[in-house]
This record gives C-alpha cells, structure tokens and sequence, in this order.
C-alpha cells in the first residue's frame, strides 16, 4: 500500500510524535508521563513509518532493526536495576543532582536513564509486532 | 539478591536469544544452562526461607506499602523451586526433531519470559506488582499459543485471550476497589488495612479478585479456555502449561488467604467452586478420546482438589493443597510426554485408532503407569498422599458432602486412566496384520519427571511437614506482614 497522502502526512506527524514522546518522557516524573507512554508515541511514530513507507524502504532510514532498540532498553532497565546493588543500594534506588551555573540548572535524576530504558523497550518491542504483522501481510498480497 | 537473580536471569537471556537467534544446539545448551542455574538460586532460597524466615527486597529503597517489596516465604520459595525444575524438564524435552526447529527455536525465550513471569509473580508481595507478572506471564503463553503457527493454534487462542482478558479486567477492577477502601494495593499492607473497611465492599473486591484467580486456575464454570488451547501446544510446552500455569492463579489465591478469611462465604464458594470442578473435570475428561484433551480436562479436576482443600482452610486444608500442587505439577506433565510418544509412535492423536502393538510397551508402558496411578491415586505414589491429605481436610472440617464428592471424582479418575491404558497399551484382539513397533527413544525428561514423582512419593513425609510449616506461615497474619512492612528502607515507621 503505497499512499502519497499517508506518506507525507507521516513525514510532518512523525517529529511531533518524537517530540512529544521526549517530552512526556521528561515531565513524567512529576506530571502523568513517563517512560512507558513515552514509548507508546514513538511506537506510533514507528508504526506509522513502517505503514507508510512499506517495511523495507523504512528499515533503511532507521539503520537499527526495532528489535535492538528494545534490546538495549532492557539493557538499560536492567542495568538501572544492578548497578545500585553493586554500589551496596536497594535495587532501582535512584540519585537526583543538580547540574550546571544559575541560569541553565537542571535537575537530572538517575530514575531518566530507567525510563529511557522504558521507553526503548516499549517503543521497540511494538514496533517489532507491528512490523511482523505487516510484512506477513505484504507477504500474502505478493502470494496472491 | 537470590530473588533479584532469579527474576531477571530469564528475561536477560531470552532478550540475548531472541536478538542473537543461535544456532538451535546453542539456544538450547543456553536454556538448559539458564534453568540449571535458577535451580541452583531456587535452592538456595528454599534453603534460606526454611526456618520461617522471610526474605525480603525493597525497590528503590522504599518500604512498602510506599514502594514495591519482593518477599519469600516458604510458600513463594516453594513454587519458585517447582518452576525452575519444570522449566528445566521441559528444554529437555523440546525436541527440534520431534517439534519442529522453528518451533522450538521460537519457544526458548518465550518459555524463559514466562518463566520470569512466574518467578515475578510468585515472589512479588504487591499485588498491582502481581497483575503484571500476571500479563507478562498471559502475553508469553498467547505467543507460545502461536509457535506452531497453524489455523488450530489460533482459533484454540482465541477463547484463551478473550476470557482472560476479561479476568484480568476484572482482577485489575478488584484493585482498584482495594485501593479506593484501603489506600494500599500491598498484600500485607491489606491484611491489617481491610480488618476495620466496610463489608460489603471488602466481598466485592475481594469476589472480583478471586474470580480473576479462579478464571487462571481453570474452575468450573469459568474452565473451558484451557481444554480448547492445550491440545495445540507441542506437547512439552503444554506441560509447563499444565503444570505450572494455572498453578498462579493457586498460588493468588494462597497468597490472598489470610485476606480471603475475613469472609467465610468467598472461601465456601471456593469449596463449592474446587469440588464441582474435581467432578465436573473428570466427567469431561472420561469422554475424550483425544487424549491431550483428556488431560486437559483433568487438570480442571486436579485443581478442583486442590482449590477445595484451600477453601476448607485451616493449616491442614493449605498444607493439603500444596502438596497437591507439587504433586499434580510433577504427574501432569509427565502424562503429557507420555502423550506425545503416544502420538508419535501411533501417529494419531484419537485413542480409539491407536494400537497396542504400535505402542509397544517396556518404559513408556512403566511410566504411563507411574504418572497414571499417582494421579489416580494409589499408594505408595505421591498421588495417594495428595489425595490422602485433601480428605483429611475435609474430613477434619467436616464437610462429608465436599468428601463424598471427591472420592467419587477420584474412583472417575482411576476409570479415565484405565481408559488410556486399554485403547493404548493394553492388547485387544485384532483382525489386520500386526504392525512393526515403533522404535522407542531415550526420554531423559520423561526419566527425571517418573523418577521425581517416586521420591515425592517416598519423601511424603518430610515435604508433608514442610507444606504444613508453609501453610501455618501462610496463615499466621503476623510474619509475612511485618517481615514485609518493617523491611529497612525510607519511608514512615509503621504504627503498631
């Protein structure tokens, strides 16, 4: 299925959806957000690409396979789980600084890294289902 | 630490086999590796929760009921063993000669995700933490569904997903009733919380979680998702299924007890629940002629024993229950590997086409015996204490009616297993040429799995007492809570 009205239609959604996924990523810890949703917007963004420009053509433009992103947010999650037990912490115990001069502070917490792990795993392991359900789709419409 | 490592062991190895797809001997190497491993880490923990002790870990430091605690107790650290014996038997069994080298290359991560799953839920105190390991464990289970990818798989799915769907909905509605009444979602929290909530309330809740739990133990009437989905799986698969899969909803169940017996009528209707299914399940079971669904259908009776020895309470009624749970955990999937030579070896799946002859007998013959005959319950089997025990617990609560009905459900048992053995194994006078044997194969899973039956057999005494030192753990509303809530960790000291 190839849809010029679909294709550029992605083309202007699919930043907004990343920005709005970076963005509840980031207020998330005090406001409704966090990681899982923010994974779900960029699944939407994921999964819109691989509608719009067929699995292959999108696969190119994104270099890692879905699969690596999820991978790697399990990475993180689990590496966010065992390295405060290693310091001799709880595990997931989380550390919270303040970074920078007066004008440009930001308050960064260790909990982010967690989330981003979240986020990559969420947002890859949907990505994964819904390419895997379109390419046997495309793969009938070529039997047929 | 032992429970850190026995939770995120599987979900880090099936993400390494799912990305690096090894060669099928790796993958397999790996998971027999993985499960060896969490036996060890399962040893240990029964080792450390034997003399009452309670292992705790907080996430993030906090103390429940403000964060989320893993606790083991006996009880947890006794399904947990159960689980990674099981996970171990079956990549034994998962033959990619026999089952396919898609299919079994696809079923090692996900029998290590549900694997994760259970452990999770099974060492979790929270229970909002529960309901996850419960989808994470559903999710795994739907795709194993899949693995064999034909039209049967996916309509025999179907009823799985929509009903427990449902379950889940109402599990997760039950929550948030707790949580409105008592402000806490924490299973020890809850049993000091819910003392002085409203009634009427605190059934509701406590009903919609208890037919959550009974929907994925498979009771009568809310059963018949799991005879539909089994007889598709490979058969290994569907021996941890059987095995161990509806045993969360049993471990739920036991987890929620001391909560349960704030309210006599939900535990009466788990009798009732539990004994109509050990009955209706056999029933069923006797007029199959397939034999996987015939055992599926069993599995409903054999949990029935076991949610009713749960309901009768008391520590008897619960010690009851979990040496049923081990026992009908180690039988169930042994009579499915049995089932699968049977299959093979006759090439068809409906008893009545099957041929004596065809079967051959010597070790299948032995071990179809063992497993049928402790399921059926004679002595010295393990199943003859199982059962043994649940009647004692009837017995002593002195429920004659939920007594009489599962001594008959159990004389129905014997008469399903007898069936088996007469279209399969026993000689019939035949009028055709005989065919030639099939040629047997060493079965090490099927060996491990007789051979842990006999010892549970011949063990009943001490594991005996071990389930009753659980279950008075389990019962005594004191332990389990304060062990949990005055873990170290931030949070305010709990008012006593």
């Amino acid at each position: 299925m190839k849809s010029f009205l679909l294709q550029e239609l992605t083309r202007l959604i699919l930043p907004f959806s990343l920005l709005m996924a970076v963005s509840l990523l980031i207020k998330g810890h005090n406001l409704p957000g966090g990681g899982f949703v923010a994974g779900l917007a960029v699944a939407v963004a994921g999964i819109l690409g691989f509608t719009a420009y067929g699995s292959k053509r999108f696969q190119e433009r994104l270099r890692f396979t879905p699969e690596k992103f999820a991978l790697i947010g399990g990475v993180m999650v689990l590496f966010s789980l065992f390295f405060p037990v290693f310091l001799g912490y709880p595990p997931l115990t989380q550390a919270h600084a303040e970074v920078g001069f007066p004008p440009l502070r930001v308050a960064l917490h260790s909990a982010l890294f967690f989330d981003v792990g979240v986020a990559l795993c969420v947002a890859g392991g949907l990505t994964t289902a819904a390419r895997a359900l379109w390419a046997t789709r495309q793969q009938k419409e070529e039997d047929a | 630490m032992t429970m850190l490592f026995l939770f995120c062991l599987p979900i880090f190895v099936a993400l390494i086999l799912w990305l690096w797809q090894p060669p099928l001997v790796w993958s397999r190497r790996v998971c027999l590796l993985t499960s060896a491993l969490l036996m060890g880490a399962a040893l240990l923990l029964l080792q450390e929760t034997r003399h009452g002790h309670i292992e705790v870990v907080t996430f993030g430091g906090w103390r429940p009921p403000y964060g989320i605690a893993f606790a083991a107790d006996a009880l947890s650290a006794l399904f947990v063993a159960l689980q990674t014996v099981l996970l171990g038997i079956v990549t034994l069994a998962l033959r990619p000669e026999l089952h396919g080298a898609l299919s079994v290359r696809r079923a090692h991560p996900l029998a290590l995700m549900l694997t994760a799953g259970l452990i999770g839920g099974f060492l979790t105190s929270d229970l909002f933490n529960l309901f996850v390991m419960f989808e994470a464990v559903l999710i795994s289970s739907y795709l194993l569904l899949q693995v064999p990818g034909t039209k049967r798989s996916i309509a025999g799915a179907l009823p799985v997903i929509v009903i427990n769907f449902i379950a889940s909905g109402l599990f997760l509605a039950g929550l948030g009733l707790l949580y409105g009444m008592a402000g806490s979602v924490n299973v020890a929290d809850l049993a000091e919380k819910l003392l002085d909530a409203p009634v009427g309330l605190r059934r509701t809740a406590l009903a919609m979680l208890v037919v959550a739990f009974g929907t994925k133990a498979a009771l009568v009437p809310l059963c018949f998702w799991m005879p539909a989905s089994y007889p598709t799986l490979a058969a290994p698969l569907a021996a941890l299924f059987a095995g161990i899969m509806t045993k969360l909803g049993v471990y739920a169940l036991l987890r929620i007890h001391p909560l349960l017996s704030m309210d006599e009528s939900l535990l009466t209707i788990l009798v009732w629940a539990g004994g109509l299914s050990a009955l209706f399940g056999v029933l069923a079971a006797l007029s199959q002629y397939e034999v996987r669904r015939l055992l599926s259908f069993h599995s409903v009776s054999q949990v029935g024993y076991i949610v009713a020895a749960l309901g009768l309470g008391g520590d008897l009624g619960l010690a009851a229950a979990l040496f049923f749970v081990l026992h009908h955990s180690l039988v169930k999937p042994s009579l499915y590997l049995v089932s699968d030579e049977l299959e093979r070896r006759n090439a068809t799946r409906d008893l009545r086409t099957m041929d004596f002859r065809k079967t051959g007998h010597g070790a299948l013959a032995l071990a179809f015996g063992v497993a049928a005959f402790s399921l059926a319950g004679l002595p010295p089997l393990s199943g003859f204490f199982g059962k043994l025990s649940v009647f004692r617990a009837a017995f002593e609560a002195e429920a004659f009616l939920l007594l009489t009905l599962l001594v008959v459900a159990s004389l129905f048992t014997l008469a399903s297993m007898l069936k088996i053995w007469r279209f399969a194994f026993a000689p019939r006078p035949a009028s055709e040429e005989a065919p030639a044997p099939a040629p047997g194969r060493d079965n090490r899973a099927l060996g491990l799995l007789v051979a842990l039956i006999l010892l549970l057999g011949f063990a009943a005494g001490p594991v005996y007492t071990y389930a009753l030192q659980a279950a008075q753990q389990t019962r005594d509303g004191s332990s389990y809570p304060s062990a949990v809530l005055d873990a170290p960790g931030m949070g305010p000291e709990r008012r006593s």
